[in-house]
């Protein structure tokens, strides 16, 4: 099992110290700013014909296709002003591939936006950047002010005529904020809560213009996609789920760290051939993939293929490609009770069902994790969950079920003992406490 | 037009209208909490929510659009299982001391519990959301710890008024509605208007009640004295469930003696002293060249706005004191000796539409008459619950006339209550003075109606005079933005700090557009009644020119009603 790299394709060179990726130049000369150059000679019907044909989807969570996310922007709108923004609001615990590959290559990133840009005909962008990743803001704003001077950015694009400028806004650390109206409205300078859709940004986004918005892997792929050309580019990976992916894996496997792979490998051969398995003397839990809002299947589960549509359907999601692998070290209830403290928290606040059922999850699942639970709480975490999925204001909301209605699911003799049966071999509680 | 069914009933109605709006034409209410009729769609309670087509998710009513052929089910067993799930997660975290809590009746939450027929405590832990009470602001009483979070507050405080001070913070579990920097309310922005109050669902915010210290005065053998705001006698009755609009100004004058107060007397009065004054400062500032526009400043909430957002405007403002506050000091020095109370004796209390009232009262300077001026204002609803603390049937009461002198107000004074009421109060007195005639029609309908911003020009015999009238203080910044960059084309503004002015104050009963427009017909339509319906004809005033001022803005008056402002920029 090999990595395949088409978008970290200069990290080997970084990381022995020859490439530097604040250099416009050098990645000039490994191909870059090749597939804008070809965009931008393209008429934007084209590009995003390019697009479809490449069958690129969202990399940031829902897995959208791309190039229909573009013809929602197209088109007469208004004053004519149109935004390219750049989630890198990167904030699913366990993810890191956005920050590699803003690492690696920023200059992608541009080149990704440019040719965004160039296909819904908008001349002005944003980074939304991550609080956390803040130590990166000077070097991104150097390298932007050098892709500027040196014409790949800025006025006159490769003297193409076209014109695309870039600018990069810091995020203050809201979860919600990855959730694309609500990083409009941190964009804005407002609380970051989600909108009411309609109107959707397409149609009017980010200070009322149409506003198209996209991943930073997504973006990183357009690049490969018009320096290769897609008919290409979609060998890679398997039929539905083109492309490479990023995958960050974590938690209790020997090899942790951000890898790239074609799109479809198998998860079981991920975490026990190319990441070594689990530590020696513990036994694999389970795996989490999609971070915080992904589903958690158990070791009997994870013979998958990891493409988007699979993943989806064990109740998970690949686009943001998180791995959490778990051991037996750790206690399932435990996992979940840290997970929904993490929603409780994220919420934004403003819908009952989000902020209050998430607060109750957590504290029916803090009892039970404490030795205090009954059975009928895990009727009341069903319904609460429900609740949340058929009436909060946004996907946070059913998102911050799915770890726990997967449990219920994949984990229910655990939770069960926890409840009434004998001690937890991993908290040293005993169930059924407050029965005496 | 769009045809779709609601609970199996055939409704067509225009498009944009929403599932809510659709399903009241049918004669079917869905719950509501953070939706208010006159505000944004939130979408953030969920309460109303409905079944759609039969899907699983379901929509809420307050913000799903009506579409052709749509299949809604607003009350299933599903639907009517979530809503109380909903509502038993909110009083998971909701104290549940109805019995002892300010909003009592109005409580909507507790309404909607009671039509939902939750009548079960909460099956979940009992959490409660952090109750930092705050009593700082001598007009409203926040208790966060009610609060639901359901945004009306920071959408008035914010967006119609323009003032910023009330906002959310923290996220999730930890979300708060709160002033800035961890402040008391007393020592933020707030300009005490209150419409922050008319639209809290719950007890999280209430208006700072007065009630207490009328008894303790009564209990110390004080005299009581009271005066009626304009708007006060169109608002009461509703407050004592009546119909919006109902005019009660002798009933309400027989109640107030019952409940103990020795003299009632009617602002009215006031207000077309404040109009002999303002109007005479009008036009010495049009004669020798003072600072135009020259902006009114009866209203304390936009006072203070103006002296915390525009202290550099503070020469605009009309140096007359508001009705409440001239007729203050008149109540401690002329009017006691006509009554033949000891001034020190006097407690003298003003019935008030409004919540800012409570605070203009205890500004430092409204002393002239070398006491407190006024001692207490209360508001329209306390006014109403002392009146039902007292068991007095207010529906069946007789009518009494206000005391006298200075129970005797015209039709100008009473306008005092609507938007534009005090320009067209003023112009009347204005026109007469300066073209020596009368008038052939009285009404200036052109500053009338709810428009934020009203515009008009009267010719005063050859001078043309520019007015602008607005109302609601997010209108208020849009035209002291004007004023400040010298383009402002206007020699005369009108600013009232509620949107619909007094009849939309702070201290009635929570208001909605259509209640307040109801208000507003009554008081026009009261005022046609009037015998007196011109400033300068009060026999009154008259009276106390002669008797007591001198004339308009002689040394005496200037002494006694008019004031200065101060720069409260540092608030902010």
């Amino acid at each position: 099992m090999k990595e395949q790299y088409i978008l970290l394709r200069n990290r080997n060179a970084f990381e022995s110290g020859t490439y530097h990726p604040l250099e416009p130049a050098e990645y000039r000369a490994t191909g870059g700013f090749d597939g804008l150059e070809r965009a931008l000679n393209m008429s934007a019907d084209a590009v995003i014909e390019e697009v479809r044909t490449s069958g690129l989807r969202g990399r940031g969570g829902a897995g959208f296709p791309t190039w229909r996310k573009f013809t929602f922007c197209v088109g007469d709108k208004g004053d004519g002003v149109k935004y390219v923004v750049c989630n890198a609001d990167e904030g699913e615990p366990g993810t890191n591939k956005d920050r590699e590959l803003l690492t690696v290559d920023p200059c992608a990133v541009f080149e990704g936006m440019a040719i965004a840009a160039k296909a819904i005909d908008a001349h002005f962008g944003y980074i939304y950047l991550r609080a956390e990743y803040s130590f990166m803001r000077d070097d991104l704003r150097t390298v932007m002010e050098r892709c500027r001077e040196q014409g790949f950015l800025g006025k006159n694009i490769l003297g193409s005529g076209f014109d695309f400028d870039i600018d990069l806004r810091m995020g203050n650390g809201a979860y919600v904020c990855g959730e694309e109206t609500a990083l409009l409205e941190s964009l804005e300078g407002k609380r970051g809560e989600p909108r009411l859709r309609p109107p959707y940004p397409g149609d009017s986004g980010l200070f009322g213009k149409p506003t198209l918005l996209n991943n930073v892997e997504t973006l990183c792929n357009l690049p490969a996609i018009f320096r290769m050309g897609a008919e290409q580019y979609k060998q890679i990976g398997v039929p539905g789920s083109t492309g490479t992916k990023l995958f960050t894996v974590s938690g209790n496997v020997r090899r942790r760290g951000v890898f790239e792979f074609p799109m479809g490998i198998n998860l079981k051969e991920l975490v026990y051939d190319f990441c070594g398995g689990v530590p020696e003397g513990q036994k694999l839990l389970g795996v989490q993939t999609g971070g915080a809002s992904g589903a958690i299947i158990n070791a009997s589960q994870v013979d998958i293929s990891l493409d988007i549509d699979h993943v989806s359907a064990s109740g998970g999601r690949l686009a943001c490609g998180t791995i959490m692998v778990y051991s037996d070290r750790n206690c399932i209830v435990d996992i979940l009770c840290n997970n929904l403290d993490f929603f409780r928290e994220e919420s934004c606040g403003k819908c009952t069902p989000c902020r209050e059922g998430g607060t109750q999850l957590y504290h029916m699942i803090r009892r039970i994790s404490e030795g205090e639970g009954e059975m009928r709480d895990l009727r009341n975490i069903e319904e609460v969950c429900n609740l949340m999925c058929a009436t909060s204001r946004c996907g946070l909301g059913t998102s911050a079920t799915m770890p726990i209605m997967s449990c219920l699911r994949n984990f229910r003799p655990e939770l069960i003992s926890h409840i009434d049966g004998d001690e937890c071999p991993v908290c040293k509680l005993k169930g059924g406490k407050s029965r005496g | 037009m769009v045809n779709l069914t609601i609970d199996g009933c055939a409704v067509s109605v225009p498009e944009g209208t929403t599932i809510l709006e659709a399903a009241r034409t049918v004669n079917i209410n869905i719950p509501t909490l953070c939706h208010h009729d006159d505000l944004d769609v939130k979408a953030a309670c969920r309460i109303c929510v409905v079944e759609v087509n039969g899907g699983a998710v379901l929509q809420p009513a307050c913000e799903t659009l009506v579409a052709e052929g749509l299949d809604v089910k607003t009350a299933t067993p599903r639907v009517i299982k979530y809503r109380r799930n909903i509502l038993e997660l909110i009083f998971a975290r909701h104290p549940q001391d109805c019995l002892t809590c300010r909003k009592n009746d109005l409580c909507e939450l507790r309404k909607v519990a009671e039509r939902l027929g939750v009548h079960h405590a909460t099956f979940y832990g009992y959490d409660p959301r952090p109750d930092h009470l705050d009593t700082s602001s001598p007009s409203i009483v926040r208790n966060p710890a009610k609060c639901i979070l359901c945004g009306r507050c920071v959408e008035v405080c914010s967006n119609v008024q323009s003032v910023h001070v009330l906002a959310k913070e923290n996220r999730g579990y930890y979300t708060n509605i709160v002033p800035p920097y961890g402040r008391a309310l007393a020592d933020t922005a707030c300009v005490n208007c209150g419409q922050c109050y008319q639209v809290c669902p719950t007890g999280a915010i209430t208006i700072n009640d007065n009630i207490h210290k009328i008894y303790e005065a009564a209990d110390a053998g004080k005299d009581l004295v009271i005066q009626i705001a304009p708007s006060v006698r169109i608002n009461l009755a509703e407050c004592l469930n009546e119909e919006p609009g109902t005019v009660s100004t002798g009933r309400l004058v027989t109640a107030l003696k019952r409940v103990g107060f020795a003299k009632v007397l009617d602002a009215d009065f006031a207000a077309d002293l404040t109009i002999m004054e303002e109007g005479t400062e009008l036009l010495s500032r049009i004669q020798n060249g003072g600072v135009m526009p020259m902006i009114t400043s009866c209203c304390p909430a936009w006072i203070k706005f103006c002296e915390t957002f525009f202290p550099d405007q503070l020469g605009h403002l009309s140096t007359c004191k508001s009705p409440q506050q001239m007729f203050g000091p008149l109540i401690k020095t002329w009017c006691a000796e006509k009554m033949g109370f000891d001034p020190a004796n006097i407690y003298s209390v003003s019935a008030m539409p409004c919540t800012a009232k409570k605070f203009e009262c205890q500004r430092d300077e409204m002393n002239a008459s070398g006491y407190r001026d006024v001692d207490t204002s209360l508001t329209v609803q306390e006014l109403a619950h002392m009146i039902q603390t007292a068991g007095i049937d207010f529906a069946k009461l007789e009518e009494t006339p206000f005391d006298s002198p200075t129970g005797l107000g015209s039709g100008a004074g009473l306008i005092f209550g609507a938007t534009g009421g005090v320009m067209e109060a003023a112009l009347r007195t204005v026109y007469e003075v300066v073209t020596g005639e009368t008038l052939p029609r009285l009404e200036f309908t052109q500053v009338r109606g709810v428009e934020g911003i009203k515009e008009a020009i009267v010719d005063l015999k050859g001078t043309p005079v520019r007015l602008c009238i607005a109302h609601g203080l997010g209108n208020a910044r849009k035209v002291m933005e004007q004023v400040r960059a010298g383009t402002a084309p206007y020699d005369f503004i009108e600013i009232m700090a509620c949107p619909g002015g007094c009849v939309g104050g702070g201290g009635n009963a929570p208001r909605t557009w259509a209640k307040v427009k109801k208000r507003l017909a009554a008081i026009y339509a009261e005022e046609q009644r009037l015998p007196l319906r011109k400033s300068h004809d009060n026999p009154e005033v008259q009276q106390l020119y002669a008797e007591f001022l001198g004339a308009p803005n002689s040394e005496k008056a200037h002494e006694l009603l008019h004031t200065h402002y101060v720069n409260r920029s540092d608030l902010l």
